[in-house]
């Protein structure tokens, strides 16, 4: 696969950010008592559940910072590889289990594009960066991470129904014609979804 | 309870959202292994593979290449289906049983070209097993460009993206095993 290269970005961040983190609302176990579990029992059952419930958020977010797939599911298997080494560094007190792997994945991608910034030889011309500022950019992603695992948390019926909708942009009457069913349905499991999202989301609602 | 001031900026969040990458199965089990400290099953490096094709496939795959760079020139005649702003192109794929794809290829940006891949009727894989997009290109090699998976319902949607530079005249889907298949089935093609 062709590979992008990719301007190196700080990473420094308040980390009062994390957590500000809503958490999303599972069935017990929490994500708290699971990654709790992996450190203090080693239970890879309970590591497995976390991978179900952030593999695409997390391989999403460091694609998005890396905008290179490729290079991104190597960065993502090496930030899971990180939260079963670190996961005693995780305090239940100092936010959510979602902001703090969040951050794993974060960093990983972030000192992955740092190790693939090519060397600049000459002087570059003087002009503005268009990229947006490093806090709105890690704002950005952190909204996009936390809408991935809301969508993931949805019952599969309610999931499909939203992504075709946002992330395919297919009209309602289309998704009824896709998925063989009356617009009624469509309408009604598209609302019954954001209701369920609202929750998930209610800090960001609050912005 | 929500109302409706809270949906609608849950719904302006999802607008401005990216659609999730879709996860590869094979990164999935080597990201288990690397986590778990178990040697891993699988590889993550994308395999360029060499077939050989049985001769009923190499007999029906000429006449597809036809058929799709035909439905290719039509499509780009016509200027797309309205699959989006940013489609240039779009190709389908069947296979049995009513198992079908649409893959919508946006315009070359930053070296690569993303396509989103719609998949109907496609039954899941399977434990151990996954599905694989290939492309094949005009020097007759096979390239791996995607793997995912079908939800309940034979359903998926997903992005990815192929090298901008990529010419290829041929597009397939197989069901592949983690660790490797000597015969992977091919379940559908242009």
């Amino acid at each position: 696969m062709t590979v992008v290269s990719v301007t190196a970005a700080p990473r420094a961040l308040a980390p009062r950010r994390w957590s500000s983190l809503a958490v999303v609302v599972h069935e017990s176990p929490t994500d708290e008592d699971l990654l709790e579990r992996v450190a203090r029992d080693r239970d890879e059952g309970a590591f497995a559940t976390l991978y179900e419930r952030y593999s695409r958020a997390v391989f999403s977010l460091v694609v998005r910072i890396l905008r290179d797939r490729h290079t991104g599911e190597d960065v993502a298997q090496e930030a899971f590889a990180a939260v079963w080494r670190a996961a005693a560094g995780y305090h239940r007190g100092r936010g959510s289990a979602a902001g703090w792997m969040f951050a794993i994945a974060r960093n990983a991608a972030i000192d992955a594009s740092r190790a693939r910034v090519p060397l600049v030889v000459g002087e570059l011309p003087d002009r503005p960066d268009p990229s947006p500022l490093p806090d709105a950019q890690a704002i950005s992603e952190l909204e996009a991470f936390r809408v991935h695992l809301a969508v993931d948390s949805l019952p599969d019926r309610e999931r499909e129904v939203i992504e075709l909708a946002y992330f395919s942009g297919l009209a309602q009457s289309e998704i009824a014609e896709q998925l063989e069913l009356p617009l009624g349905t469509v309408k009604t499991r598209t609302r019954s979804a954001l209701q369920r999202m609202a929750p998930m989301l209610r800090e960001e609602v609050g912005r | 309870m929500s109302d409706d001031r809270d949906l609608e900026r849950v719904e302006r969040m999802l607008q401005r959202t990216p659609a999730p990458e879709s996860v590869p199965a094979m990164a999935a089990a080597a990201a288990r292994s690397a986590a778990l400290g178990e040697p891993p099953t699988t590889t993550v490096t994308r395999a360029k593979r060499s077939w050989r094709l049985p001769v009923w496939w190499r007999v029906a795959s000429t006449a597809a290449a036809f058929g799709a760079a035909v439905a290719v020139a039509v499509v780009l005649a016509i200027g797309g289906r309205g699959g989006g702003p940013a489609t240039q192109f779009s190709v389908s794929l069947s296979g049995p049983h009513g198992a079908a794809a649409e893959v919508d290829f946006s315009h070359a940006s930053n070296g690569v070209r993303q396509m989103v891949v719609h998949v109907n009727g496609l039954p899941p894989a399977g434990a151990g097993h996954y599905y694989e997009m290939w492309f094949r290109t005009p020097g007759n090699e096979n390239v791996s460009a995607v793997t995912f998976d079908t939800a309940t319902g034979g359903r998926a949607t997903f992005k990815a993206v192929i090298p901008a530079g990529m010419t290829w005249h041929h597009c397939w889907v197989t069901r592949e095993a983690v660790g490797g298949e000597a015969t992977p089935s091919m379940v559908l093609t242009t």
